[in-house]
């Protein structure tokens, strides 16, 4: 029987309790509910055994010099109340000794995240705190689990997107109490109207994955755990891909990633697209046979050629569609007459196979730049996160085939510049930076600087010389070059030292709509506004409707896509920070009275 | 922290936690029990279509109220149907509308409501409809072409891509403007268009959660079909951080790990990139990356075959393919300088020094290397290979001589800092003088440390050696600088923030020279005993000569000219003097770089260190 007296935590440290640790769980007015996280990445994975908790970390071996590194953080462990491996289960925490990826099957763990459902209560004072929602807690402003109502849509709508017909789309919808601790299956099926063929049909759903709330374990009642805290927990599906019974074997094309197989009787290895058990999907939708091509008219989403089946023969659709979704989670509760909603989102992903190397364009960055206002220079702040940017770069461009990039990138030039000699060491002549051969060779100064002294027996070509042991001779540069910015003595050398090479070498961001030329071409780009700094006029904010906006060259990033397959460059707003920043570094030192040096008296000894 | 206000719009996610004492960001923290990756810092924001969502979805109802597509064209061109057609209009629909019937919701969705219940919403209701413009800061911007036709202008609609980036670039917070019409059959506007105001939605609501109005599935909906079709298909390479391109394999034999988890004996793995994407299940394992999708394409995984397989791909930590996380944390041997005096002599008056008779002890070596051009059609017929093993072994000891250089700067570098920050110390003075012997174990008994003097020799097997063992785990120059990072890390001085890093970083750099020179010897071995086919018969040419004096004389330049430039630097002096400095040592690198292998050719032999005396 659950009273409403907070339980006594246990934590070690009082000092460090919540601040509601140990409050009456009435006091106070209730202003509404939340979810925390408000929206978390799920990662498919056909083992039973979610992925365990891990963190990042800085690693300062000296072998391995300062980078990112993971470790376990403590983890959530599901144990069954009864003791026969079922639900009810109940949470405690273990840290384990290591992070394994897979079973011992070989398969790889999901990520399963949680999330944790918090009351934001107001005290008389006017402060606002937040408070996790319990059985207790519950229970105290008058209401019960069983009165906690949690609703979850999940749905997989990459076939309706092409066909654009709901038949052809998979959802799920769960709706239970929060005492109710089974599993729930997410098993969706289309919905579709009379005469209309569902692609996933009820008596075979397709399982987008389980949802699952825990009992209270009150056992070591802790404000750092709060393991009676009311939690929700989505395991993504396995990762699987599902057909119509014909999509069993198929030959796959033999060629590179964005080419076409011409239509001839044979292509390449034939392989089995899916398990048997897999195939429960209905044959007759528009879904199977949907070709991108149909009609020749233009569709979206883009690119369009992204289903299996698109690369060979007429490009038809094999109907595959694949168990991941994303979800919508929704607690509602009354209390006092008042309804309180809480919601939360989840996207079921691929695995993050390098789990301690971070995007430098994260989800996170991009949304930011789409909602918050430009970035402020702080004289704290902005060194240490011009800093982290810096080593997410390094994160990223460390697993980067440079090499590989820079050929495709230059021959993709070639090709939108309709170049016939992509060969040709000066087709791009005049032309800065270099979009073809010379790109980030001595030719394309002042950009290339680096590269050609480390690389002196690369010559003008696409293709990188890369013998047998010389191998990925662009890859090893770019990992030497970019480790050494993680270090903040050297990355704020480098940006105080040069700052006009560094404000020439990142690529910019384009220009907002506001500051566009109303017509490209006839009115001037907008130029980027570096505090006043001469020669920097011809630096502008780039135009998407630009073709030379769609070419590749070396600035940084160098030969990465953007959205929609244009060249990447870091966010608006991480941009302007960053430039921002350089002209305080290059004003600090222009401030500084200028010291008297007597340059002849050094060990240089010759 | 549990105490917060009530949040009045989206939160800054990636506003940095507060360094460590050390002046390192913070890592974000996901709640109790989630792994980092289910963070928003660990997906990634750029998408064609995206891994984890599609970000892109968002600007399908960019403008509350309205759903729009992005039509890009097929293979078969534009037929004036491309851009962002509106697919319909529901404000009914939209919780920012539909949730404030009353007037006490900002002025904008007030207005913008009444437009919907007006002719410009019924309007919408039939026929085929087109965005025409968007207009903020009173820039309009068109979603058309302009070709001229004599002295008319035609209008040609931008694809869904082109429209998709000028939606990207609207501003939030600011009134917004937009107009959508219908279209001729050649895709030109045609009849009145319809003028909406309001403003572009903002996608996070209060909570930090993308905005109710898209159901679910709809952030996905665009990505591939299956998942797996684009992890193996997309060209983009876009995605390293969590799909990476090349990696290092695993060391078989966990006996034979080092400290940076390469392998002791195999000087190949630790230096040979391989495809991450390569196909796990068939014989051949562990071919090094190659330079062009084409030829990665037959090693890796088939379209289709990748659905079942994609679980044998490896995790990947610190770019190592990796089963787990390293059982327990490696422990570091700190041995700490007694006092700060000791180690700013240790640096100034031994390190610096070693790093830069290193620097040229390796460009003796590597300009005693045959250029690959200089070998014969014969020589290559016999020794099939030798013209790519030269071609590498240059690339690698020049990469590793260019290294001790930036080595160099780095001593300096951490010098001047402490200087400044301890003034007792007195004013720091750049050390750019070669020191006169070296550092290095004794092959017979590695732990004893013994001097040998600086000495200027060929790529010969013994001298790789000597290189490999300098640079060794453990071997002097690797305890120096394991020395100084425990006396930074560990100390309590204040020491300049993040100097520690820079000993890190040299130190790191040490075990890659290490395995790079391995791996130079490893393969130049076959020619051990036929040392013309890889080597000149280089002798140290004579300082006074006319031929050779030029040489000498751009070492100093750039001496001189890195003296100048460091002074600068630690001072904060006049920075563009200092870089400009920097570029004239830098010239003349270059330009002796063009001297010596003039020279080599003679057979001649810079003799670097004639500079020093």
């Amino acid at each position: 029987m659950i009273d409403d007296t907070p339980p006594i935590c246990t934590h070690a440290d009082s000092d460090t309790c919540a601040s509601w640790c140990g409050r009456d769980p009435k006091q106070g007015r209730l202003l509404g509910i939340f979810f925390d996280p408000p929206m978390a990445i799920a990662r498919v994975g056909g083992s039973k055994e979610p992925m365990p908790a891990y963190r990042w970390k800085l690693d300062e071996n000296p072998a391995r010099g300062v980078q990112t590194m993971i470790e376990p953080a403590p983890n959530l462990i599901e144990t069954s109340v009864k003791g026969h491996g079922h639900h009810p289960f109940t949470l405690k925490v273990e840290t384990p000794d290591q992070v394994t990826f897979k079973d011992r099957h070989g398969k790889i763990k999901p990520v399963a995240p949680f999330f944790e459902l918090w009351a934001r209560v107001q005290d008389g004072v006017g402060t606002v705190v937040k408070v996790p929602v319990t059985e207790a807690f519950l229970k105290a402003r008058g209401t019960s689990l069983k009165h906690l109502r949690f609703t979850v849509i999940a749905a997989n709508r990459k076939a309706e997107a092409r066909t654009k017909l709901a038949s052809c789309a998979a959802i799920a919808r769960k709706v239970f109490s929060a005492d109710s601790y089974k599993t729930h299956h997410l098993d969706a099926i289309s919905p579709h109207t009379e005469g209309q063929v569902p692609l996933v049909r009820e008596d075979a759903p397709l399982p987008l994955g389980k949802i699952r709330t825990y009992k209270p374990n009150l056992d070591d009642p802790d404000c750092q755990t709060r393991l009676d805290q009311i939690r929700l927990r989505f395991i993504p599906g396995k990762g699987d891909a599902y057909g119509p019974p014909e999509a069993s074997k198929a030959p796959a094309s033999p060629l590179p990633p964005g080419a076409f197989a011409p239509a001839v009787t044979e292509y390449g290895r034939i392989h089995k697209m899916t398990r048997k058990e897999n195939r429960i999907l209905s044959s007759d939708t528009p879904w199977s046979g949907y070709n991108f091509r149909t009609d020749n008219a233009p569709k979206w989403p883009t690119p369009m050629d992204s289903y299996d089946g698109a690369r060979v023969g007429s490009g038809n659709s094999w109907g595959l569609i694949d168990d991941t979704c994303d979800l919508v989670l929704t607690a509602e509760l009354a209390i006092d007459g008042v309804s309180h909603t809480a919601q939360a989102r989840s996207m079921a992903g691929p695995p993050d196979f390098a789990p301690d190397k971070r995007p430098m364009y994260s989800i996170k960055d991009e949304l930011e730049d789409r909602d918050l206002p430009p970035a402020e220079l702080d004289i704290d702040r902005t060194p240490v996160e011009i800093l982290d940017l810096f080593r997410r770069i390094f994160e990223t461009a460390s697993l980067v085939n440079l090499d590989q990039r820079r050929s495709w990138a230059l021959d993709g030039n070639a090709q939108l510049l309709a170049e016939p000699d992509e060969n040709d060491p000066d087709w791009d002549a005049g032309l800065t930076p270099r979009l073809g051969p010379k790109s980030m060779r001595e030719d394309d100064a002042p950009f290339a600087s680096l590269v050609p002294e480390y690389t002196p027996g690369q010559g003008d070509t696409i293709e990188p010389r890369s013998d047998a042991h010389d191998r990925l001779p662009y890859t090893q540069v770019v990992q030497q070059v970019h480790a050494r910015m993680c270090d903040s003595p050297i990355l704020r050398a480098f940006l105080v030292r040069d700052p006009d090479r560094v404000r020439r070498i990142i690529r910019p961001p384009f220009a907002h709509v506001g500051e566009l030329p109303k017509i490209p071409g006839v009115q001037p780009d907008p130029a980027v506004d570096f505090g006043g700094q001469d020669g920097l006029d011809d630096i502008t904010y780039r135009d998407p409707r630009a073709i030379k906006a769609q070419t590749y060259d070396m600035r940084m990033p160098p030969y990465m896509r953007h959205s929609m397959g244009v060249p990447l460059s870091v966010t608006r707003r991480q941009y302007d920070l960053l430039m921002a920043y350089l002209n305080k570094l290059e004003g600090d030192w222009k401030q500084t009275v200028q010291p008297e040096l007597d340059t002849k008296e050094t060990e240089a000894g010759t | 922290m549990s105490v917060e206000a009530k949040p009045t719009g989206p939160k800054q996610m990636n506003l940095a936690p507060a360094p460590d004492p050390r002046g390192n960001p913070a890592y974000p923290e996901p709640v109790l029990g989630n792994p980092v990756s289910t963070l928003m810092e660990s997906g990634v924001g750029n998408c064609f279509p995206g891994l984890e969502f599609d970000v892109r979805q968002l600007d399908v109802r960019f403008f509350p109220g309205l759903v729009f597509e992005f039509l890009g064209v097929t293979p078969a061109g534009p037929d004036g149907t491309q851009g962002a057609r509106l697919v319909y209009s529901d404000p009914a629909g939209d919780p920012i509308i539909a949730d404030h019937f009353t007037a006490d919701g900002p002025q904008w969705i007030t207005d913008l409501k009444k437009q919907f219940a007006g002719p410009e919403g019924s309007a919408l209701g039939d026929g085929t409809w087109y965005l025409h413009f968007v207009e903020q800061d009173g820039k309009r911007i068109m979603m058309y072409d302009y070709a001229l036709y004599q002295n008319a202008a035609g209008l040609t609609p931008y694809e869904g891509e082109t429209v998709w980036w000028i939606i990207r670039l609207i501003e939030p917070d600011k009134p917004l403007t937009i107009a959508l019409t219908q279209r001729a059959a050649d895709g030109s506007p045609s009849g009145v268009p319809v003028v909406l105001t309001g403003r572009r939605r903002q996608f996070l609501n209060d909570e930090g959660m993308i905005d109710p109005v898209y159901h679910p599935g709809e952030l996905t909906s665009s990505m591939c079909s299956p998942w797996t079709h684009d992890f193996r298909d997309c060209a983009c390479h876009y995605w390293a951080s969590n799909h990476p391109d090349v990696v290092l394999g695993e060391v078989d034999d966990p006996q034979q790990q080092l400290d940076n988890r390469t392998d002791e004996n195999d000087a190949a793995q630790a230096v040979t990139f391989i495809d991450w994407m390569r196909r796990r299940h068939e014989p051949l394992k562990d071919v090094s990356a190659q330079t062009t999708l084409p030829k990665a394409r037959p090693d890796r995984y088939d379209p289709y075959e990748i659905n079942l397989h994609w679980q044998q791909l490896d995790f990947v930590l610190q770019g190592q393919e990796a089963e787990a996380t390293p059982p327990v944390p490696q422990m570091l041997k700190l041995i700490k300088y007694e006092t700060l005096e000791k180690m700013v002599a240790d640096l100034s008056e031994k390190l610096a020094g070693m790093e830069l008779t290193l620097a040229m002890e390796y460009l003796y070596a590597y300009f005693s290397l045959r250029e690959p051009d200089e070998v014969t059609a014969e020589e290559e017929t016999k020794w099939p290979g030798l013209r790519e093993d030269l071609h590498a072994a240059r690339q690698l000891i020049l990469s590793v001589a260019l290294s001790e250089m930036t080595h160099l700067r780095w001593v300096n570098q951490t010098l001047w800092l402490i200087h400044k920050a301890y003034p007792r110390l007195g004013p720091y003075k750049p050390c750019l003088t070669a020191a006169k012997t070296i550092s290095e174990p004794d092959p017979a008994t590695p732990d004893i440390e013994k001097t040998r003097d600086r000495r200027l020799c060929r790529a010969t097997q013994v001298v790789l050696q000597g290189f490999v063992d300098v640079e060794r785990p453990d071997g002097p120059l690797d305890t120096e600088y394991v020395n100084l990072v425990g006396l930074l890390r560990e100390s309590k001085e204040p020491f300049p923030e993040g100097l520690y890093q820079l000993a890190v970083r040299i130190d790191s750099d040490g075990m890659q020279h290490y395995q790079k020179f391995r791996d130079v010897m490893r393969f130049l071995a076959p020619y051990a005993e036929q040392e013309a086919l890889y080597l000149r018969p280089i002798k140290e040419g004579n300082a006074t000569s006319p031929e050779v004096k030029p040489a000498l004389d751009q070492i100093r330049t750039a001496l001189d000219g890195l003296a100048e430039a460091y002074a600068i630097e630690a001072e904060l002096g006049d920075m563009p003097k200092a870089n400009a400095k920097i570029k004239e040592a830098r010239d003349a690198m270059h330009r002796l770089n063009d001297i010596a292998l003039g020279l080599a050719r003679k057979n001649i032999g810079v003799p670097f260190f004639a500079v020093f005396e």
